[in-house]
Protein backbone atom coordinates (compact mmCIF):
# COMPACT_ATOMS: atom_id res chain seq x y z
CA UNK A 1 0.00 0.00 0.00
CA UNK A 2 1.11 3.33 -0.91
CA UNK A 3 1.75 6.10 2.40
CA UNK A 4 -1.33 8.01 1.49
CA UNK A 5 -3.98 7.41 -1.57
CA UNK A 6 -2.74 7.63 -5.30
CA UNK A 7 -4.27 10.76 -7.10
CA UNK A 8 -6.45 10.31 -10.02
CA UNK A 9 -4.70 9.16 -12.84
CA UNK A 10 -3.88 11.84 -16.15
CA UNK A 11 -6.40 11.28 -18.69
CA UNK A 12 -4.01 9.06 -21.12
CA UNK A 13 -4.09 11.12 -23.92
CA UNK A 14 -3.53 14.12 -22.53
CA UNK A 15 -0.35 12.25 -20.60
CA UNK A 16 0.87 11.37 -24.20
CA UNK A 17 0.09 14.29 -25.63
CA UNK A 18 2.67 16.07 -22.68
CA UNK A 19 5.18 13.47 -22.94
CA UNK A 20 5.64 13.69 -26.63
CA UNK A 21 5.61 17.01 -26.27
CA UNK A 22 8.62 17.18 -23.80
CA UNK A 23 10.54 14.23 -25.21
CA UNK A 24 13.03 15.90 -27.37
CA UNK A 25 14.16 18.32 -24.73
CA UNK A 26 14.26 15.78 -22.04
CA UNK A 27 16.37 13.02 -23.83
CA UNK A 28 18.45 14.92 -26.44
CA UNK A 29 21.27 12.51 -26.86
CA UNK A 30 19.97 9.54 -25.16
CA UNK A 31 19.07 6.04 -26.82
CA UNK A 32 15.42 5.28 -26.59
CA UNK A 33 12.61 3.44 -27.25
CA UNK A 34 8.57 5.46 -26.56
CA UNK A 35 5.63 2.84 -26.30
CA UNK A 36 3.12 4.98 -27.97
CA UNK A 37 1.69 4.43 -24.66
CA UNK A 38 3.18 6.34 -21.89
CA UNK A 39 6.35 4.18 -21.14
CA UNK A 40 9.74 5.12 -21.95
CA UNK A 41 12.58 3.07 -21.84
CA UNK A 42 15.82 5.17 -22.06
CA UNK A 43 19.35 3.74 -22.13
CA UNK A 44 21.30 5.16 -19.43
CA UNK A 45 25.39 4.59 -18.51
CA UNK A 46 27.01 4.98 -14.55
CA UNK A 47 30.47 6.32 -15.18
CA UNK A 48 32.89 5.99 -12.28
CA UNK A 49 36.09 8.20 -11.90
CA UNK A 50 37.98 5.57 -12.85
CA UNK A 51 36.51 4.97 -16.30
CA UNK A 52 34.56 1.71 -15.61
CA UNK A 53 31.10 2.30 -17.51
CA UNK A 54 28.43 0.36 -16.28
CA UNK A 55 24.82 0.17 -19.27
CA UNK A 56 21.36 0.13 -17.40
CA UNK A 57 17.84 0.41 -18.99
CA UNK A 58 15.76 2.68 -17.23
CA UNK A 59 12.17 2.31 -17.62
CA UNK A 60 10.05 5.74 -17.14
CA UNK A 61 5.95 5.52 -16.66
CA UNK A 62 3.90 8.64 -17.17
CA UNK A 63 0.49 7.47 -15.72
CA UNK A 64 0.14 10.74 -13.76
CA UNK A 65 2.12 13.05 -16.23
CA UNK A 66 2.28 15.99 -15.66
CA UNK A 67 0.68 16.51 -12.44
CA UNK A 68 3.13 14.08 -10.83
CA UNK A 69 6.32 13.28 -12.25
CA UNK A 70 7.06 10.17 -14.20
CA UNK A 71 7.57 6.52 -12.36
CA UNK A 72 11.09 5.40 -12.44
CA UNK A 73 12.54 1.88 -12.34
CA UNK A 74 15.83 0.57 -13.11
CA UNK A 75 14.65 -2.85 -15.46
CA UNK A 76 16.21 -6.14 -17.19
CA UNK A 77 17.92 -4.73 -20.39
CA UNK A 78 16.75 -7.45 -21.92
CA UNK A 79 12.82 -8.44 -21.05
CA UNK A 80 12.54 -5.12 -19.66
CA UNK A 81 11.15 -5.78 -16.82
CA UNK A 82 11.06 -4.90 -13.27
CA UNK A 83 12.83 -7.85 -11.17
CA UNK A 84 14.35 -5.87 -8.30
CA UNK A 85 17.51 -7.46 -9.28
CA UNK A 86 20.51 -5.75 -7.81
CA UNK A 87 23.16 -5.65 -10.13
CA UNK A 88 20.02 -3.62 -12.33
CA UNK A 89 20.57 -1.24 -10.35
CA UNK A 90 23.45 2.07 -9.66
CA UNK A 91 24.79 2.39 -6.41
CA UNK A 92 26.16 6.02 -5.31
CA UNK A 93 27.03 7.35 -2.61
CA UNK A 94 27.63 11.02 -0.82
CA UNK A 95 24.45 12.35 -2.88
CA UNK A 96 22.54 14.75 -0.60
CA UNK A 97 19.06 14.44 -2.67
CA UNK A 98 18.91 11.17 -4.08
CA UNK A 99 19.28 7.47 -3.31
CA UNK A 100 18.50 3.95 -5.56
CA UNK A 101 16.72 1.53 -3.63
CA UNK A 102 15.91 -2.00 -5.73
CA UNK A 103 12.73 -2.58 -3.63
CA UNK A 104 11.46 -0.78 -0.82
CA UNK A 105 8.63 -1.50 0.95
CA UNK A 106 5.23 -1.82 -0.48
CA UNK A 107 6.55 0.00 -3.84
CA UNK A 108 5.82 -1.90 -7.08
CA UNK A 109 9.16 -1.52 -8.30
CA UNK A 110 11.81 -0.30 -6.30
CA UNK A 111 12.40 3.49 -5.16
CA UNK A 112 14.58 5.95 -6.47
CA UNK A 113 14.67 8.65 -4.08
CA UNK A 114 14.18 12.11 -4.96
CA UNK A 115 11.38 14.53 -5.70
CA UNK A 116 11.57 14.11 -9.51
CA UNK A 117 10.28 10.86 -9.07
CA UNK A 118 6.28 9.94 -8.51
CA UNK A 119 7.47 7.31 -5.93
CA UNK A 120 9.21 10.11 -3.67
CA UNK A 121 5.77 11.18 -3.03
CA UNK A 122 3.82 7.70 -2.70
CA UNK A 123 6.25 5.47 -0.77
CA UNK A 124 8.98 7.24 1.01
CA UNK A 125 7.28 8.91 3.85
CA UNK A 126 8.21 12.27 2.85
CA UNK A 127 6.76 15.57 3.33
CA UNK A 128 8.90 17.54 1.52
CA UNK A 129 9.11 21.49 0.95
CA UNK A 130 7.82 23.64 -1.43
CA UNK A 131 10.60 24.51 -2.84
CA UNK A 132 11.92 20.99 -3.97
CA UNK A 133 8.47 19.88 -4.76
CA UNK A 134 7.88 18.56 -8.39
CA UNK A 135 5.61 21.89 -9.83
CA UNK A 136 3.54 21.23 -13.00
CA UNK A 137 3.90 23.54 -15.63
CA UNK A 138 7.28 24.25 -14.33
CA UNK A 139 9.04 21.39 -14.52
CA UNK A 140 8.81 18.68 -16.90
CA UNK A 141 10.80 15.01 -17.37
CA UNK A 142 13.88 16.78 -18.66
CA UNK A 143 14.10 17.21 -14.57
CA UNK A 144 14.19 13.64 -13.94
CA UNK A 145 16.70 12.61 -16.69
CA UNK A 146 18.99 15.79 -15.32
CA UNK A 147 19.05 14.05 -11.53
CA UNK A 148 19.38 10.77 -12.59
CA UNK A 149 22.39 12.04 -15.35
CA UNK A 150 23.73 13.51 -12.68
CA UNK A 151 23.90 10.89 -10.13
CA UNK A 152 25.44 8.26 -12.58
CA UNK A 153 28.96 9.97 -12.52
CA UNK A 154 31.22 11.34 -10.44
CA UNK A 155 31.32 12.07 -7.98
CA UNK A 156 28.15 10.26 -7.08
CA UNK A 157 28.33 7.28 -9.03
CA UNK A 158 30.32 3.84 -7.63
CA UNK A 159 29.33 1.18 -9.75
CA UNK A 160 26.40 -1.70 -9.65
CA UNK A 161 24.50 -2.22 -6.59
CA UNK A 162 25.63 -5.65 -5.21
CA UNK B 1 23.55 44.74 -34.63
CA UNK B 2 25.78 41.98 -33.31
CA UNK B 3 29.15 43.36 -32.03
CA UNK B 4 32.52 42.05 -33.12
CA UNK B 5 32.92 40.99 -29.26
CA UNK B 6 29.87 39.39 -28.92
CA UNK B 7 29.79 35.45 -28.32
CA UNK B 8 27.01 33.28 -28.62
CA UNK B 9 26.26 30.93 -25.69
CA UNK B 10 23.36 27.90 -25.04
CA UNK B 11 21.87 27.86 -21.58
CA UNK B 12 19.46 24.54 -20.90
CA UNK B 13 16.72 25.04 -18.57
CA UNK B 14 16.99 21.27 -16.30
CA UNK B 15 13.58 22.27 -15.29
CA UNK B 16 11.92 22.35 -18.83
CA UNK B 17 14.58 20.83 -20.99
CA UNK B 18 14.04 24.09 -22.88
CA UNK B 19 17.08 25.55 -24.45
CA UNK B 20 18.43 29.24 -25.22
CA UNK B 21 20.83 30.37 -27.58
CA UNK B 22 21.83 33.94 -27.88
CA UNK B 23 25.00 36.76 -27.96
CA UNK B 24 26.12 38.27 -25.40
CA UNK B 25 28.59 40.59 -25.32
CA UNK B 26 32.21 39.06 -23.81
CA UNK B 27 32.04 41.63 -21.00
CA UNK B 28 28.47 40.46 -19.99
CA UNK B 29 28.92 38.50 -16.52
CA UNK B 30 27.74 34.87 -16.15
CA UNK B 31 25.18 36.35 -13.53
CA UNK B 32 23.75 38.64 -16.77
CA UNK B 33 23.38 35.47 -18.95
CA UNK B 34 21.68 33.74 -16.53
CA UNK B 35 18.96 36.82 -16.23
CA UNK B 36 18.83 36.92 -19.97
CA UNK B 37 18.31 33.38 -20.38
CA UNK B 38 15.22 33.24 -18.30
CA UNK B 39 13.62 36.42 -19.50
CA UNK B 40 10.33 36.06 -21.72
CA UNK B 41 12.61 36.51 -24.87
CA UNK B 42 14.06 33.02 -24.18
CA UNK B 43 12.87 30.56 -21.59
CA UNK B 44 10.75 32.55 -19.66
CA UNK B 45 10.80 30.65 -16.07
CA UNK B 46 11.31 32.22 -13.20
CA UNK B 47 14.91 32.43 -11.51
CA UNK B 48 14.30 30.77 -7.85
CA UNK B 49 17.15 31.72 -5.14
CA UNK B 50 17.41 28.05 -4.97
CA UNK B 51 18.33 27.51 -8.80
CA UNK B 52 22.15 26.83 -9.60
CA UNK B 53 23.87 27.69 -12.80
CA UNK B 54 26.68 25.48 -13.78
CA UNK B 55 28.42 24.40 -16.76
CA UNK B 56 27.01 21.22 -19.15
CA UNK B 57 29.60 19.32 -17.68
CA UNK B 58 27.77 20.06 -14.29
CA UNK B 59 30.39 22.18 -12.59
CA UNK B 60 28.71 24.59 -10.34
CA UNK B 61 29.18 28.14 -11.43
CA UNK B 62 27.97 29.48 -8.03
CA UNK B 63 31.49 31.02 -7.06
CA UNK B 64 31.85 32.61 -10.49
CA UNK B 65 28.73 34.53 -11.25
CA UNK B 66 30.51 37.59 -11.02
CA UNK B 67 32.97 37.10 -13.32
CA UNK B 68 33.21 37.67 -17.12
CA UNK B 69 31.77 34.86 -20.29
CA UNK B 70 35.53 36.35 -21.45
CA UNK B 71 37.10 35.74 -18.08
CA UNK B 72 35.69 32.29 -17.55
CA UNK B 73 36.76 31.39 -20.63
CA UNK B 74 40.14 32.47 -19.95
CA UNK B 75 40.29 29.76 -17.34
CA UNK B 76 38.65 27.05 -19.43
CA UNK B 77 35.71 26.93 -17.60
CA UNK B 78 32.90 26.02 -19.99
CA UNK B 79 34.81 26.72 -22.66
CA UNK B 80 32.20 25.79 -25.32
CA UNK B 81 29.87 28.31 -23.75
CA UNK B 82 27.14 25.70 -22.84
CA UNK B 83 25.10 26.50 -19.79
CA UNK B 84 22.73 24.74 -17.27
CA UNK B 85 20.10 25.93 -15.15
CA UNK B 86 19.48 23.49 -12.37
CA UNK B 87 16.25 23.65 -9.88
CA UNK B 88 16.30 22.09 -6.41
CA UNK B 89 15.20 18.71 -5.68
CA UNK B 90 15.33 16.45 -2.51
CA UNK B 91 15.57 13.08 -1.89
CA UNK B 92 17.04 10.71 1.09
CA UNK B 93 20.97 10.95 1.24
CA UNK B 94 22.41 7.87 0.17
Amino acid sequence: MPDRALPEMTDPQVARHALVKHLPGALEGYTFDYDNDRTVYVAMVGATSDGTRDEYLVRLTFLYYPTWPPSVAFVNPETRRYEGVLTQWPRISGSPRMAFYSSYGDAPAGMVCNSMTFEYYFWGGHSPSPSIHWKAGVHTFAATIAELADHLRPPYYVGRAS
Amino acid sequence: MANQSDVEVHVKSLKSGERAHFKVPETATLDAVWNEAVNANHLNETRLPEDTFRCADGMDLTDRLQQTVAQVHQQKVCTNRHFEIKGPSGGAHA
